[in-house]
């Protein structure tokens, strides 16, 4: 037996892999377990977690590895110092601490976490372990490999070309010219936080004209035919400050970035929708450039970038790749999976056969609930539940949902990645005009511009979107076909910006942005069997094979992991109903919840 | 290996319970981290004060003396020999030569904190000199009667020892090893072992009310004396070379390039051993 465990840490959103034999065993991110958003600690709990599942202790680890090289990043740090000096003091006091006392002795730091572990710490590459994660667990025998992020050792986007069991690199842009950084700086300047609200900006773009778009490019961002790219540093403080963009950039834009909270105008949702598309370009530039150098059939991506699910859908349209996959885990989490994998294949040089279906697993590799556990806790807590037949529990909840309850849905598996598929989800009845603004407002509080996203049964999914192929880890957009939209009057045609927000505009419209766009989420019978029959029960009673799916947490806090949580976040919010496994519990009938403290603060606001 | 794959296949696929996965919640596991910690500041308190006042006993023993030494405590002198006299000393050094000696100092004149020697004994610190760097074969005491034998609590060998080796002697010999600095600490050691919520609280207190503070202050000056001396001539010389090569010269490369090349660069192929390196 080979028993790998992949790392990553230090940076933000901290994981563990483990793979045995070449299979995914278990894999989490840190955050889940403390419940501290992004987490970047080391990540003790998701590595026990891990263990735990295989029943391994450290010692019977074949090899650990970790997903980027500490001395060449700190190598690349160093020498941007150099290259801003005498600017960049005040970063240079803050980072280097971090280094010095910790990131640079990872394989120690490594050591110590795991006691009994005496074989080699191995390393991989930053790009090394995005590509190998988009790569080995994809269903292609051969593809083409794009890795697009912020930065890692040096590599910015990365292209490789895949085939069995290898991966080789082809081309790289280079640090600090980044696609990622780029979409970094926007979503700073919009006053949303960095490495965690690019997805707003990505959710507000279709609010917005893309005005800026010839701006961007002509003074910010240099796109080259062939998908590479040139920033204009003197617009960007990241080498040598504290934020991401300079004076420069507030000229170029006509004021000083939005003060985080206060009223978002139509200025940002404007910047949002020209950052967006001069990302869609550039992804579909890098496309076209690695269809035509790899000469593949088939994309691989990987890298925070790649969780734009919009450009991701323009690129699948696009036709220039048959297919894609996407990792689920795509930003930093993912690298933990990727250089186990490097790992497994490259390093330890096993075969690769790929079977035309992926072995991620429909990504359900965390924690699943214990049900004798779970019954003892809502007994402790004197919580009242009702315990459910497995074969009643579809009915039960399609009930529910079909009455327009808001439900919150714990079972199985804990995802990983940054999207609930339908084991820590709150789920809506998609259908209902109100459900958005309710869910946004009064269960997740946050934005009420956020769109959520439809969870479709995988084999109706062409019925009610336009889009033929499954879509199962919500990384693709596609819009909400024609004969389910709802037209528009002229009236509701000239509004403008977030009053879009209100007018329903198909005959799901809770989860139908105001461009017609679904982030889509396919759910197959085979990867979530129990997820898979609620959905066809509410189809039963209601002929709609959708429902709204939104991640099990309230705005800042990570996504719920054990009943415990789950129980909370149910309490502290007006969620109707909770389902943890085969217990269901409701709102009205809880004892008052004593919480400690106000939650509020608990959770930073993402 | 056992335990992995059972017959079980939810062994493999969720079975894993989490009620006890969230290490940092539990309160015994930090009272017990925290009461490692205050035992870890206990015992560098006591390494590090034990080693201060070692350094001054050592020092007044002679610790930076540059005269060779040979200290004794013998039994076979009677109390009232006339041990300060260089005369009554005689010494063979392996090199079959014999050596005047310069001075004898009685050790109760050199340290006031030595300990009393033993009943009916002397000791004696005898300096030969420097340039006797060898070992002592044979000490004697002549002069007027027959030679008298010496005769070392080690042995009849003994060597010349300099400074910083003589004075770890002598403090042994003489008894002013700072073994009371070390009797302190470990009984505070024990004291904070015995009562760990004191040795927490101290810990807690000595962490944010001086460590912390101490080590933040230290860092920004350190770093920021680092920074001045090291980044700015060296981002100075680098501004210098981009202003001549802007391309070439530019390790972060920020100068546009000409109309119809590339930003691509060509990643580099890297075997499968690169994976046991962290660069």
């Amino acid at each position: 037996m080979t028993a790998i465990l992949g790392i990553s840490a230090y940076y933000h959103d901290s994981a563990a892999a483990l793979l045995i034999d070449g299979d995914i065993v278990a894999a989490a991110q840190e955050e889940r377990f403390t419940r501290k958003k992004h987490d970047a600690r080391f990540p003790r709990n998701a590595v026990d977690y891990c263990l735990r599942e295989a029943g391994l202790s450290p010692t019977e680890l074949t090899y650990v590895a970790f997903y980027d090289k500490p001395l060449l990043k700190f190598e690349r740090i160093l020498q941007t110092y150099m290259g801003v000096a005498p600017l960049g003091l005040r970063s240079f006091v803050q980072a280097m601490p971090k280094w010095l006392m910790g990131k640079l002795w990872t394989a120690r730091e490594i050591r110590k976490e795991l006691p009994g572990y005496r074989r080699r710490v191995l390393f991989g590459e930053h790009h090394e372990s995005h590509a190998a994660s988009a790569f080995y667990p994809s269903p292609f025998e051969e593809a083409a490999v794009l890795a697009v992020d912020g930065v890692g050792e040096w590599a910015t986007t990365s292209l490789w070309r895949g085939q069995g069991n290898e991966l080789e690199p082809i081309g790289e842009i280079r640090f600090p010219h980044s696609l990622g950084l780029l979409y970094s700086a926007f979503t700073y300047y919009t006053g949303f936080k960095v490495n965690s609200g690019e997805y707003k900006v990505m959710g507000l773009a279709p609010y917005g004209e893309p005005k800026y778009v010839d701006r961007i490019l002509g003074e910010l961002f240099e796109l080259r035919e062939d998908g590479s790219f040139h920033m204009r540093m003197d617009h960007f403080d990241y080498l040598a400050g504290l934020k991401m963009t300079s004076g420069r950039f507030d000229a170029l834009f006509g004021g000083p970035p939005r003060k985080p909270e206060s009223e978002l105008t139509q200025r940002e949702m404007d910047l949002a929708a020209s950052v967006q598309v001069v990302v869609e370009m550039a992804m579909e530039r890098l496309a076209r450039h690695a269809r035509k150098v790899t000469g593949c059939r088939y994309l691989c991506l990987a890298g925070g970038v790649a969780l734009n699910c919009v450009a991701n859908g323009k690129l699948l349209r696009s036709g220039i790749f048959d297919d894609l996959w996407i990792q689920p885990a795509a930003g930093d989490a993912g690298g933990a999976l990727g250089v186990a994998y490097s790992v497994w294949h490259r390093y330890l040089g096993n075969a690769r056969a790929a079977t035309g279906r992926d072995r991620q697993k429909g990504s359900y590799l965390g924690p699943a609930p214990d049900r004798e556990a779970v019954r003892s806790y809502f007994d402790r807590i004197g919580a009242p539940y009702r315990e459910v037949p497995d074969a009643e529990l579809p009915e039960v909840v399609a009930d529910l949902l079909a009455s327009e309850k808001v439900v919150g849905l714990c079972q199985g598996r804990m995802e990983f990645g940054p999207r609930a598929l339908g084991g820590r989800s709150i789920l809506g009845d998609a259908r209902s005009p109100k459900m958005q603004r309710t869910m946004n407002l009064k269960i997740k509080y946050r934005e009420s511009f956020r769109p959520f996203a439809p969870s479709v049964l995988e084999e109706d999914v062409s019925e009610w979107f336009e889009i033929d192929r499954p879509s199962p880890y919500m990384l693709l957009v596609a819009n909400v076909r024609e004969d389910k939209r709802i037209p528009m009057t002229p009236e509701q045609q000239a509004l403008f910006g977030i009053e879009k927000l209100n007018v329903p505009r198909s005959e799901i419209p809770a989860v139908t942005h105001v461009d017609y766009s679904a982030r889509i989420q396919t759910v197959s019978a085979e990867t979530n069997p129990v997820y898979h029959r609620i959905i066809s029960a509410f189809k039963e009673k209601t002929g709609c094979p959708v429902v709204v799916n939104t991640s099990f947490n309230v705005r800042g806090e990570p996504i719920v992991c054990t009943a415990e949580d789950a129980y909370r976040c149910f309490m502290r919010t007006e969620m109707d109903n909770l389902v943890v496994e085969n217990f269901v519990l409701e709102k009205s009938a809880q004892p008052e919840f004593k919480d400690v403290g106000d939650w509020r603060e608990e959770f930073e606001l993402d | 290996m056992p335990g992995v794959r059972s017959d079980n296949p939810n062994q493999l696929v969720g079975a894993a319970t989490h009620r006890d996965l969230y290490r940092f919640e539990d309160p015994a596991a930090e009272r017990v981290r925290l009461t490692r910690e205050a035992r870890k500041l206990s015992l560098g308190f006591l390494l590090i004060f034990g080693l201060l006042f070692g350094l001054v006993g050592f020092s007044a023993n002679g610790l930076w003396s540059k005269d060779l030494f040979v200290a004794f405590d013998s039994e076979h002198w009677p109390a009232d020999d006339r041990v300060d006299d260089p005369n009554l000393f005689a010494f063979v050094f392996a090199d079959a030569t014999s050596a005047p000696v310069e001075r004898v100092v009685p050790w109760e004149s050199a340290a006031k904190e030595a300990a009393p020697a033993a009943s009916g004994s002397t000791r004696v610190v005898v300096v030969v000199g420097r340039e006797r760097r060898a070992l002592l074969v044979a000490a004697a005491a002549h002069g007027g009667g027959p030679p008298r034998a010496v005769r070392f609590s080690g042995g009849d060998e003994r060597p010349v020892l300099d400074g910083p080796h003589h004075a770890w002697e002598a403090a042994r010999l003489f008894g002013v090893v700072p073994i009371r600095y070390f009797v302190v600490g470990g009984l505070v050691l024990g004291v904070l072992s015995l009562i760990p919520p004191l040795g927490r609280s101290i810990y807690r207190f000595w962490m944010a009310a001086i460590a912390h503070p101490l080590s933040w202050i230290n860092t920004r000056l350190i770093l920021g004396l680092f920074f001045a001396v090291v980044f700015v001539p060296a981002g100075l010389w680098l501004w210098v070379r981009r202003k001549l090569w802007p391309v070439e010269g530019d390790p972060l490369q920020r100068a546009p390039r000409p109309e119809g090349s590339s930003y691509w660069h060509d990643a580099r192929r890297r075997e499968p051993t690169h994976f046991r390196r962290w660069f």
